[in-house]
């Protein structure tokens, strides 16, 4: 058989033109992934779960902030701010009924349809529902029902005024808005790597260990994000991850073992470092219930005792960090702007004496994380001086927070810190009598606190519910049962070329990241 | 060998249940409540007890450890507290990982440890045979974690020839043979100097043997009686220390994990017993104690078939 070169010639002309084509798309492939831009950024851990209701690490609250909405959310700046994300308008002009109408066409990502206000029913009931267990179903106590009153709109009853739960839960992790058909496809909870995100990103890949991947949803109802990919690396130690970060295989830092002055002196011009101050606190407990601490002199004398500028500065490697004044961090309502107690070694002593304390042993125990062991160090010596002989008694994390084997009563000085959160309340709810089996660690017990804190649930004034807050926290330092150390200043490190959006703590909105 | 085999085998499996429920018990026993901590500072008594009775941890030990043992002869090692994923899903996720990178250590250790000690024996006393000594002390004496974090500073941040963290890119080959260059080195380094140590000892003491005299004698080539006689039997010991050797290995991963960034049963090991999340630490202790006789297995099983006096001890 002869083959003739007029039949060969449109095979070939087909397979040339199929190979330039392929090249083409090859190139415009290779070229569109040249031109995206990608952001890779440190995380200490794997999510543990993106569900609202059993969110557990940073990580978690950096996933729900970026792939999910809540009517209002954190807006990124130096101020904490809510703006409203999903809902078009929010009324809340009756305490306890918030009306709200939501965006319209926001779709789900994959296919889950459009969000309606039958999913923030979902969203909020589910943590009232006892067999999901919601590791949060204490912040929605004040939750009644959400009453669906059209596809986009409906209203929050709630059981009693609740003011603050707008700003500490709403706007918050606990407000986070889910699919309620992908939670159904999944016994009622989300996966991990939840498919029906609704946010500047989608989650397109969890390796654990390894990395998340988020890409820009072209559906998003924002501006368009400049990273078209961020990827979030978990890394263990936070001084390989600052290694990485030298090498240029990180562009962002949550977080850093090192202080600031050896960073800036480790990475030069090629790296900027905020230190911000975070929403959480840490604060010396001193525990009203237990024989060594019972008496107030004994307790006011620790309070005075302590050198809160050596300890700070001991503890953060000369960083600039102010002394937290209460449960409300600088910047949020309620924040003290200065603490009552001064160091003052000499009345201290006066006090220990007068109390006939003299060479009393206390044991002061504490989770043995981050500057913690430092802190407590300075406060045996500082307690040293003025006759109370402290014995520390360091704890993994995990042991520390083993509230059912330890009671309150048993517990003398504890340094603690609690995730905090934008509204003071979030943690000044629990210095109650009710709390003492609970969380009430300092056996704190004060009939104007509680006054104060059960009117502030129905005060809308800002204005006026910060002072309320402001006293709350003067009575409790003056119950000598708190002495407050710090807001857990975070170190956040990006390449200088990055201008990061973030909430004022320094959390990470990654749609609000531009390059220089 | 057939016999040989199953008896190894039958062993395995005894040690993997002794200790499985051994382990159990150190771990439950350890202070620190994981549902506490799993739910966090705020989470009320009655919601840690609720969450306690659903994960059958209020039952009594041996109940838990009988319930553990039949959930393992099920394929059921539990849900992960933290992410409530299947523990045995995310146990074969992370293990090839780690056995990749233990793989990779193995070569390495054997590929360097075998022929330099083979090398030091040949040439005793000679300044090659100090300088080979002199270095295996000192990798030995480096823990794994100072190499991985110098030569993280050295050959990623200064040098810039090898990557700092992760796997690599999906599906480029070389690309993750590039990231496995230095958590491969500091697992397996440690263990290149001490298998140089161990041949070289064993390679002396079989090249005094009688019968390597009379295979000279013979006038075999000197090159057949070192490989062909002396190395086979001096590499026995060496095979048994490599087998009990992936246990130590498993040890050094955790820290070459954590620093590398590379997922795997050492980073997850570290996590879960960090938070107790009891679970998944019963999950990877499972994997890597049948890893660890796994490898000792089969190590007994290639001394077997190279050396026949250990096979016919045994039969």
């Amino acid at each position: 058989m002869t083959i003739q070169l007029g039949m060969l010639a449109p095979l070939a002309l087909r397979r040339m033109l199929a190979a330039i084509g392929a090249l083409l798309m090859t190139t415009l492939v290779y070229l569109s992934a040249a031109n995206a831009e990608t952001l890779r950024v440190y995380v200490p851990s794997d999510p543990a779960s993106v569900d609202p209701a059993f969110w557990g690490t940073s990580v978690d609250g950096y996933l729900m902030f970026n792939v999910l909405p809540r009517l209002a959310t954190p807006a990124p700046g130096s101020e904490w701010k809510l703006e409203l994300d999903a809902a078009e308008s929010i009324d809340m002009s009756d305490p306890t009924k918030i009306k709200f109408k939501l965006k319209e066409g926001l779709q789900w990502a994959n296919g889950y349809g459009e969000l309606t206000a039958e999913d923030v029913k979902f969203s909020f009931e589910r943590h009232l529902d006892e067999n999901l267990g919601s590791y949060i179903a204490g912040e929605f106590d004040a939750l009644d029902h959400v009453e669906v009153t059209g596809p986009y709109s409906g209203t929050i009853h709630l059981k009693y005024a609740a003011v603050p739960m707008w700003q500490s839960t709403l706007g918050w992790y606990g407000g986070t808005i889910i699919s309620k058909k992908e939670a159904m496809e999944n016994d009622g909870s989300l996966p991990v790597q939840v498919k029906a995100t609704l946010g500047a990103y989608t989650f397109e890949e969890f390796s654990p260990g390894e990395r998340m991947v988020l890409k820009a949803d072209p559906n998003w109802h924002g501006p368009k994000p400049h990273f078209d990919e961020v990827i979030l690396i978990p890394i263990a130690d936070a001084n390989a991850a600052e290694v990485a970060f030298a090498a240029g295989e990180l562009d962002f830092l949550t977080s850093t073992a090192s202080g600031p002055d050896q960073l800036r002196e480790q990475y030069g011009d090629k790296a900027n470092i905020d230190v911000l101050s975070s929403v959480d606190y840490t604060w010396l407990g001193l525990n009203a219930q237990h024989p060594s601490l019972a008496d107030k002199r004994v307790r006011q004398a620790i309070q005075m005792g302590v050198d809160m500028e050596t300890l700070l500065a001991a503890s953060y490697e000369g960083m600039d960090v102010d002394a937290a004044t209460g449960f409300a961090a600088p910047g949020m309502i309620g924040y003290r702007p200065a603490s009552k107690v001064k160091y003052d070694p000499e009345a201290a002593r006066a006090l220990v004496s007068e109390a006939g304390a003299e060479g009393q042993t206390i044991e002061l125990s504490y989770a043995n994380f981050g500057a913690r062991d430092t802190q407590a160090q300075v406060i045996q010596a500082n307690l040293a001086e003025i006759g109370l002989n402290v014995e520390l008694n360091a704890m993994d994390e995990a042991t520390f927070w083993d509230v059912t084997a330890v009671k309150t009563p048993d517990r003398q000085l504890t340094l603690k810190a609690w995730f905090g959160n934008p509204e003071a309340m979030y943690g000044l709810q629990y210095f109650t009598e009710a709390e003492f089996e609970g969380w009430n660690w300092e056996g704190f017990d004060d009939p104007r606190y509680t006054e104060l804190m059960n009117a502030a649930w129905e005060v809308a004034d800002n204005q006026q519910r910060g002072d309320m807050y402001i006293e709350m926290q003067d009575i409790m330092e003056q119950s000598g049962s708190f002495l407050f150390v710090d807001n857990s200043p975070a170190v956040i490190v990006y390449k200088s070329d990055i201008e990061p959006g973030m909430l004022p703590d320094g959390r990470p909105m990654f749609y609000a990241f531009k390059k220089r | 060998m057939l016999r040989f085999c199953l008896h190894r085998i039958v062993l395995g499996f005894v040690i993997v249940i002794l200790a499985i429920s051994t382990l159990y018990v150190l771990v439950q026993a350890a202070p620190g409540d994981p549902i506490a901590l799993m739910v966090g500072p705020r989470a009320t008594p009655e919601m840690i007890s609720a969450l306690k009775e659903r994960l059958g941890l209020d039952q009594p030990m041996p109940v838990q450890i009988f319930n553990f043992l039949t959930g393992v002869a099920q394929g059921d090692l539990g849900l992960d507290i933290k992410t409530r994923r299947p523990v045995i899903d995310e146990v074969l996720e992370q293990l090839p990982h780690t056995l990749v990178l233990i793989l990779a250590s193995v070569i390495l250790a054997a590929g360097l440890g075998i022929p330099l000690g083979c090398y030091s024996a040949l040439h005793q006393n000679s300044w090659a045979d100090r300088l080979v000594g002199i270095l295996s002390v000192s990798v030995i004496a480096v823990p794994s974690l100072i190499i991985a974090i110098y030569g993280m500073i050295l050959f990623a941040v200064h040098l810039r020839w090898l990557p700092a963290i992760g796997l690599g890119e999906r599906g480029n080959i070389l690309d993750q043979l590039h990231h496995l260059i230095m958590p491969a080195i500091a697992v397996g380094i440690g263990w290149v100097g001490y298998l140089a140590r161990l041949v070289r000892a064993a390679m002396l003491e079989v090249l005094n043997e009688d019968y390597i005299t009379n295979a000279r004698a013979f006038g075999l080539p000197e090159r057949w009686i070192t490989f062909r006689y002396a190395l086979r039997i001096a590499v026995a010991p060496t095979i048994t220390v490599l087998g009990i050797g992936v246990g130590y290995m498993l040890g050094s991963a955790v820290f070459a994990e954590i620093v590398f960034a590379r997922p795997g049963i050492g980073k997850m090991m570290y996590d879960a017993v960090s938070v107790r999340n009891y679970p998944v630490t019963m999950g990877v202790v499972l994997a890597s104690t049948i890893l660890l006789v796994a490898a000792t297995t089969v190590s007994d099983l290639i001394n077997a078939l190279i050396d026949p006096r250990i096979r016919e001890a045994q039969e």
